[in-house]
């Protein structure tokens, strides 16, 4: 059974991908995207990581996707104008599967005891809030800190070399 | 795995991780005292980054007597260490930091008077020096790849830094493009690596790789996607293509110091990534048994001949020194990865040693580039005619640069060459010793045509004569870099000792 869900996500959410990259659109793309994160919580639920597969959704597909979706209506322009005839009828697949990727979650969160991976079964209480936190402030603390300055300096540089844009030489 | 064993980082490691630490606080201060204090130029970022950088060098330095570095000296858990290795490049670092820092308050193109966030320019630079020490001291492939991105991502904000240049703004979508893919063909070999041992420390890596049955075919993949993001960071061809664009794109003091800095770290970060997983000391045979596997050394000598050819031949056609100097720069990654696929502690002291000297001499020709940008504002070796005698003290060592960058006698390129082609012919790999000696051959031609311009070209009828005045920091910080690159070529033990120590630890079953 695990196998099969792992299958169906895996593809699909290959296919996600893919349809994110080929569409000229980039809203669209942003919804394939988020089609893509919604099939990778999937198999975090399948690999007995229910805390992973939930912030998956939540961080990605929802928090962080709406940012995606307002930078680029910000951008406005020749973005959207590009594939807005095309809209219609890429959209639907991208807001009908989700909810099966979600049903094949909750699957997996039912069946996560009989899950074999590469350790064997997982232990009980892994994956768990407690679990993450321990790691995340544990064993990969420093990791954990590196990401932080990763993206204070993303943010800084993002600022220096976008502020002002009337000076830009293109404009 | 045991769960919910808490595991309580030990802060007292942090007393060996002060460089690091002093450098992540200097970055927060200096933005602060930048937004803080207004006035024409930045001062205060400038000195506080100064500031940082010389305490942290000076607790790198002695950092390097500490009897713990033999043994590695783990900074709370297991992800990164700080070893002979780390110290070694955590000085070179932070020393190419601290040139490049003094030398940009000079540039016109960092503080010219149109420019803008100057302050964060100085702030950033200290970033980049302690991501870049972060990856000479990874052991562990989510810090790895964690702390490339972070050197990375400075980057690309530094080679856009003149953003109203519209060269400078290409130069930095160009490496955020090149970046990302590296970074992902680098990131699904690494996930394919964790999927075949279940470990992400370098030596549960090598332990599951020792004891288990190994699919070959799967490891050939990983070993070259993993070679390929690595080789994009040291600018192997044909991991080349951003290089010569963005160092021609990027202000020149940024480009000095991603011809050294990065680099540098893309090898200390190869070296240990490769040499404790899959050559590692003390169960030698056991790691032949993997070698055989996958020829990586081989895989590695030809990306090495290529490189270095192709470097120089395109060197050759350049007619702007930067450019040239960008394409200098790619031969001598094929230089120094001859001395990586030898698998014998010759090799890497060699490397270690090669990129000490390389350091030196590559900071200085491109700052004597920055220097004459700011009076001329061209890079056109048609320009440099007559350069010899209008400002000839900064001539005369970039004439000791560029010796030492081709490899003649008296000069430190030259030790370091000769160590790497020994190294290289103690190991019979007498085809690739042969090209590297042609290579340097051609070498000599182009950067003595920089030379034949500033002082044997007669300068064109009404060219301008007049002589050139440069700032005295200049003028300091290029005979800091040439002195010792006179010095070492007569006098190199000690330091050749400290390459030698600092893979000690590493090589110990050779």
């Amino acid at each position: 059974m695990e196998g099969i869900l792992f299958w169906v996500c895996g593809i699909l959410m290959v296919f996600g991908g893919l349809m994110m990259v080929v569409q000229r659109s980039a809203v669209v793309s942003a919804v394939w995207l988020i089609f893509a994160f919604v099939c990778a919580a999937g198999i975090f639920a399948l690999l007995s990581a229910p805390f992973l597969a939930v912030m998956q959704i939540l961080v990605y597909a929802g928090a962080i996707m709406v940012l995606f979706l307002f930078v680029i209506m910000m951008l406005q322009g020749p973005v959207l104008e590009g594939g807005r005839k095309r809209l219609a009828l890429p959209m639907w697949p991208a807001v009908a599967v989700p909810p099966m990727a979600i049903a094949v979650m909750i699957i997996g969160y039912v069946k996560r005891h009989g899950t074999t991976g590469m350790g064997g079964p997982a232990p009980e209480g892994f994956g768990s809030p407690e679990h993450v936190a321990e790691l995340l402030l544990g064993k990969y603390l420093l990791a954990f800190e590196l990401i932080s300055i990763v993206l204070l300096v993303a943010i800084i540089g993002a600022l220096a070399v976008g502020k002002d844009e009337r000076k830009l030489p293109w404009k | 795995m045991e769960l919910l064993n808490v595991n309580i980082p030990n802060w007292s490691d942090m007393g060996n991780w002060i460089p690091e630490a002093v450098l992540c606080v200097g970055f927060l201060v200096a933005l602060i005292g930048d937004m803080v204090t207004r006035g024409k130029k930045p001062v205060v970022p400038f000195v506080i980054s100064v500031f940082a950088l010389v305490t942290a060098g000076s607790y790198a330095v002695a950092g390097l007597n500490n009897p713990g570095l033999a043994a590695g000296l783990p900074i709370m858990g297991d992800l990164v260490v700080v070893d002979g290795l780390a110290a070694f490049f955590r000085i070179l670092f932070i020393f190419a930091g601290l040139a490049t820092v003094l030398f940009a308050w000079t540039s016109e193109e960092i503080m010219g008077r149109k420019r803008e966030n100057k302050g964060e320019f100085y702030a950033l630079i200290l970033m980049m020096t302690a991501a870049m020490m972060v990856m000479a001291e990874a052991r562990d492939i989510l810090m790895l790849f964690l702390s490339m991105e972070a050197v990375g991502l400075v980057s690309y904000v530094m080679a856009g830094y003149m953003r109203t240049s519209l060269r400078s703004t290409e130069a930095s979508l160009k490496y955020v493009l090149f970046g990302a893919v590296s970074s992902a063909i680098m990131l699904y070999g690494l996930s394919l690596l964790y999927g075949m041992t279940g470990a992400m420390d370098f030596a549960g890596i090598r332990a599951a790789l020792v004891s288990g049955p190994v699919n070959g075919f799967a490891l050939l993949v990983v070993v070259v996607m993993i070679i390929a993001g690595m080789s994009y960071k040291i600018a192997a061809v044909p991991f080349h293509y951003w290089c010569p664009d963005i160092y021609e794109g990027a202000p020149t003091p940024v480009s000095a110091i991603f011809s050294v800095g990065p680099k540098a770290a893309g090898f200390a970060l190869m070296i240990r990534f490769f040499y404790t997983t899959l050559a590692a000391g003390p169960d030698a045979a056991a790691s032949v048994g993997i070698i055989h596997i996958i020829n990586w050394p081989l895989l590695i000598a030809v990306i090495s001949a290529v490189t270095m050819t192709y470097g120089n031949l395109v060197a050759l056609r350049q007619s702007n020194v930067k450019r040239m100097l960008a394409y200098s720069s790619i031969a001598h990654v094929g230089y120094l990865l001859m001395g990586f696929l030898l698998l014998t502690p010759a090799g890497l002291q060699a490397i270690l040693f090669y990129l000490l000297v390389y350091t030196l001499m590559n900071l200085g020709a491109f700052f004597f580039v920055v220097a004459i940008n700011n009076h001329l504002k061209s890079e056109e070796l048609d320009d440099y005619v007559g350069l010899g005698f209008r400002t000839p003290w900064a001539a005369s060592m970039m004439v000791v640069f560029l010796a030492s960058l081709t490899g003649i006698p008296p000069f430190a390129g030259f030790i370091g060459k000769f160590y790497l082609f020994t190294a290289v012919l103690d190991k019979e790999w007498f085809w690739l010793a042969i090209l590297a000696a042609l290579n340097s051959v051609v070498g000599l031609y182009y950067y003595f045509k920089v030379v034949k311009a500033m002082f044997f070209t007669t300068p064109l009828e009404g060219a301008d004569t007049s002589p050139l005045k440069l700032h005295w920091l200049q003028y300091t910080v290029l005979a800091v870099l040439a002195i010792p690159t006179l010095v070492l070529g007569l006098y190199w033990g000690q330091f050749k000792d400290l390459a030698d120590q600092a893979i000690a630890a590493m090589t110990v079953g050779f």
